[in-house]
């Protein structure tokens, strides 16, 4: 895949919008390779006809890096197959786990920011970059709470990228979340994070709860300060990477996503010169 | 060896999540977390079940999936799979006959096959010749349908009452060819039977036809050969029968 490029998540409720964009069209889509695998019928249908127009990248779901059960590896080939049958180089996944006791949980769970974690996660990464035939991309998720800090969530991030060889999908919405529901300063985690490990950048929108909680709902449109801070991103990238627009909810505004498309296009231009 | 001490931490509040139990799991926004797992279980589930959920109305509902949540360790990769482990989960637990409902496992299944047969995945095309009404071939079907016996009338639109009508119904459910939407057609024992038969046995039909109507002790007629042709003929419409094998 070619640099530079603005990509959107491919979601069911607007698969078929996306097949007939005439203009503003994603350069790529993302999928996850889970909703895809092995299903048939009018899905199957659909996705043939956005592949005949679209190249993909992948974002998995149940791969559970930072968990201590066993890698399901008979599933492993399965997105394997998947990311070659599709001709996909960029798999990604969150830097989470999500099975516990050999048992599903279906959600990103926030893995602790330690010494001991660094080590065990860098181990299974290496693993599946071995079974898998290229980098894994992980990607900061979004944490509503710490389990142990030894170290900073950048500085942790960076150690795994070191030792493991993987690549970093940065969100830039999460870095906000975090920042915002943790009381740091977002830039100061971009000034840590090794910026020439990142080769993905997600960025969406997200919601308030009434308790004063932010939710990465990925169900907004991007507000202001998540712009600026992809800027700020953008700025100190040393290479052009592809950026994806997250939207898992609330498609009832296809406009919303192409203006979003758009000012992520217009700040990509505006840092051409330093990319 | 012994996990590190932040790894166990990690698991408790794993545990945590799924179970709501171990109040030792002293981690901040915890009830966050097992809410969002609930969450994720019981959308995904009501979206493969909406007879159910509304059937046995939201308390019992949210009782039963939190039972599932609880009990049963999903060991599915894909979500869109995860709601098939609620039967099994059914069917080791017997939660809906223990609560009264006992139509429960027959109206699991038949809108899990419902759900199913919608997503999966497509017939891989085997060559095939022109059927022309000769029993003396073996028949090629395609993949994308389910024969479900049921106990109860689940496929009637009414689910009042449904305990007074226990019995033995069979569905044929099949994926539309043209629009890829669910359809089925109520089938008699019979038929049910020789369906499946068609399915499994590497055979000619006649020769399948003949073996069940001597298993049934039912004297072979004109008639009988004519009905089944007649059936045969409604799959190939639906182009459930493809044809017949070289």
């Amino acid at each position: 895949m070619s640099k530079n490029q603005v990509g959107l998540g491919l979601r069911r409720e607007i698969a078929l919008e996306i097949c007939e964009m005439k203009d503003s069209r994603p350069d790529f889509l993302e999928l996850a390779p889970e909703n895809w695998i092995e299903v048939g019928g009018y899905w199957k249908s659909i996705l043939s006809r956005v592949a005949e127009q679209y190249s993909f990248t992948a974002h998995g779901l149940s791969l559970s890096i930072g968990s201590t059960d066993p890698f399901n590896f008979e599933f492993l080939k399965k997105i394997k197959d998947f990311l070659d049958e599709y001709n996909i180089e960029i798999y990604s996944e969150h830097l989470s786990f999500s099975t516990c006791d050999n048992t599903h949980l279906y959600e990103s769970l926030p893995v602790p920011f330690t010494e001991e974690a660094v080590k065990h996660i860098s181990e299974r990464i290496r693993v599946v970059q071995d079974f898998m035939e290229r980098p894994l991309v992980l990607e900061n998720i979004t944490y509503y709470t710490v389990l142990e800090a030894e170290l900073s969530e950048a500085n942790f991030f960076n150690q795994i990228a070191k030792e493991s060889k993987c690549k970093i999908l940065l969100d830039v919405n999460n870095i906000f979340v975090n920042s915002e529901n943790h009381k740091y300063n977002p830039k100061k985690f971009i000034e840590e994070i090794d910026l020439e490990n990142v080769n993905y950048v997600h960025i969406g929108g997200h919601e308030a709860t009434e308790d004063g909680l932010i939710l990465d709902t990925h169900g907004q449109t991007i507000i202001q300060p998540v712009y600026e801070l992809f800027d700020e991103v953008m700025k100190q990238l040393p290479d052009a990477v592809p950026v994806l627009l997250e939207r898992d909810v609330n498609f009832d505004d296809f406009n919303d996503l192409k203006a979003d498309m758009s000012e992520i296009r217009t700040i990509l231009d505006s840092n051409a010169v330093n990319v | 060896m012994s996990e590190p001490k932040s790894i166990q931490k990690q698991n408790q509040f794993g545990a945590y999540c799924r179970t709501g139990q171990n109040s030792e799991v002293n981690v901040a926004s915890k009830e966050t977390y097992r809410s969002m797992v609930l969450t994720n279980f019981d959308s995904a589930l009501r979206n493969t079940y909406p007879l159910i959920s509304r059937a046995l109305g939201e308390d019992k509902w949210t009782e039963f999936i939190h039972d599932f949540v609880l009990n049963f360790k999903c060991q599915e990769p894909q979500f869109w799979k995860m709601p098939f482990s609620l039967i099994t989960h059914e069917d080791n637990s017997q939660w809906g006959s223990q609560n009264g409902f006992n139509w429960l496992n027959d109206a699991l299944r038949f809108e899990w096959n419902q759900f199913e047969l919608f997503y999966r995945k497509d017939w891989e095309p085997v060559a095939f010749k022109t059927f022309n009404n000769n029993l003396n071939v073996q028949l090629v079907l395609h993949t994308e349908f389910e024969i479900v016996q049921l106990s109860y009338p689940i496929h009637h639109e009414k689910w009042e009452d449904l305990d007074q009508h226990e019995g033995a119904y069979f569905i044929l459910l099949y994926r539309d060819q043209e629009d890829f939407s669910v359809k089925m057609m109520e089938l008699t024992p019979f038929l049910a039977v020789f369906t499946e038969q068609l399915t499994v046995q590497t055979d000619t039909v006649a020769n399948i036809l003949e073996n069940i109507l001597v298993q049934n002790e039912i004297e072979p007629t004109d008639e009988i050969f004519a009905f089944c042709l007649d059936y045969i003929s409604k799959l190939e419409g639906v182009e459930l029968v493809k044809g017949a094998k070289y």
